[in-house]
């Protein structure tokens, strides 16, 4: 098998991730050193947090995926704008996004956060965004307060329907600040029922809901499920106990791997992480050869629009 | 190498011990590579580096640290304090 094609990434950078998200996973971070006795203050853990978000072109994220084998990767850039301020609007993050491509090509597909509340005229510009910069999917972030199945975005998924490009839903917990109600995978079954065409992946779908989120992407043809955070997910004893039983639920053709990094960074980066995955003795056993090129690689090239996959 | 050194490095290898409590047959050390032994994950280093700064009355800066060849307890206080 070739290289690796990672479903779930992040620029490390304070352009796009906010510091009030940083604060909040700090904030969950204290909680549970704390537990053990061994708590920083949460201001101290969000600076060394936030100190890590200086990677604006994602160069560091490329040195880390040659060294991990990461051929690769799809950005994702959340709209955060409308609940947590400081980070770049939707239009200038697809900017920056374009620049980073352009600066590393052949290495990432960007989708970009819309939000249903931010009226028609946003609509128009990510019309725009989609033909001027190529982009490749959208990425919704509903703990920022609206339901993937908000009318509101049926007109993204009208554009998405007619270029064939997959929606990217966020699931689960998150910040603690934020809204965990609209991101019940279940939240995602009306407009993936409506848009029959558009690829819906389950971000994070693999770790939290998981039956949820397994019995729809069993049952709903566009319903994918992704892997992001496996490493960091503070309720798994073990990530590569849970990937394993992941890979033996009869859904391999529909789970895309994705790391969510930056997200575990400390935890000794991408080389360990995937080495960890591919080679380890116990992520793929039991696996079979052609579900792991599915999990790999290919379930993330079929749910991009041909225009998206690279050149054979 | 410092005896102040030395003294942070047996700190840190007790706070990893403590933190695993008798789970992992690793010996940890100085030199053990924390994370791509799986010992800590990444909340746990961070509360490392933090008991690290608060011993060695020094701050970690966490924007020039690399982890991406593994975490251990020589290369944490060689970045701390040089």
């Amino acid at each position: 098998m070739t290289g690796v094609y990672d479903g779930h990434c992040h620029v490390a950078s304070s352009r796009f991730i906010p510091r009030a998200f940083v604060e909040d996973v700090a904030s969950n971070v204290a909680c549970r050193l704390g537990s053990m006795g061994a708590a920083p203050k949460p201001g101290r853990i969000a600076d060394g947090l936030a100190a890590q978000h200086a990677d604006h072109l994602a160069d560091g994220l490329v040195e880390e995926m040659d060294a991990a084998g990461v051929e690769r990767a799809v950005l994702l850039v959340p709209d955060f704008g409308l609940r947590m301020a400081g980070t770049a609007e939707p239009a200038e993050a697809a900017r920056l996004h374009h620049d980073i491509r352009q600066r590393h090509p052949g290495r990432f597909w960007v989708y970009i956060g819309v939000d249903p509340r931010r009226g028609p005229e946003a609509v128009r510009d990510f019309e725009d965004m989609v033909d001027a910069y190529g982009l490749d999917g959208v990425k919704l972030y509903p703990p920022c307060g609206y339901s993937p199945s908000d009318p509101g975005l049926y007109p993204y998924y009208e554009i998405c329907a007619a270029r064939a490009l997959p929606v990217f839903v966020h699931t689960g917990p998150t910040a603690r600040s934020l809204d965990y109600n609209p991101a019940h995978p279940m939240r995602v079954d009306r407009a993936a029922r409506d848009f029959p065409t558009v690829p819906f992946v389950l971000g994070h779908g693999g770790l939290t809901h998981v039956e949820t989120s397994a019995y729809l992407a069993a049952y709903r043809p566009n319903v994918y499920v992704d892997t992001g955070g496996f490493a960091s997910a503070p309720s798994l004893a073990s990530w590569p106990e849970h990937l394993n039983r992941l890979f033996r639920t009869g859904i391999n053709h529909k789970i895309i791997f994705g790391t969510d990094w930056p997200l575990g960074r400390l935890n000794g980066g991408l080389k360990g992480l995937i080495a960890e995955v591919v080679d380890g003795p116990t992520v793929f056993a039991g696996v079979s050869r052609t579900d792991r090129e599915l999990l790999l690689r290919e379930n993330l090239l079929r749910v991009l629009a041909p225009g998206s996959r690279p050149p054979v | 190498m410092s005896a102040d050194v030395a003294e942070l490095e047996k700190l840190l290898v007790e706070w990893v011990e403590r933190w695993i409590e008798g789970e992992s047959e690793t010996v940890i050390g100085p030199r053990t590579n924390l994370s791509h032994t799986g010992l800590l994950d990444s909340m746990a280093v961070v509360g490392l580096i933090s008991y690290l700064e608060e011993q060695a009355d020094a701050e970690f800066d966490f924007a020039t640290y690399d982890p991406t060849h593994g975490v251990s307890i020589q290369g944490l206080i060689k970045h701390c304090v040089g």
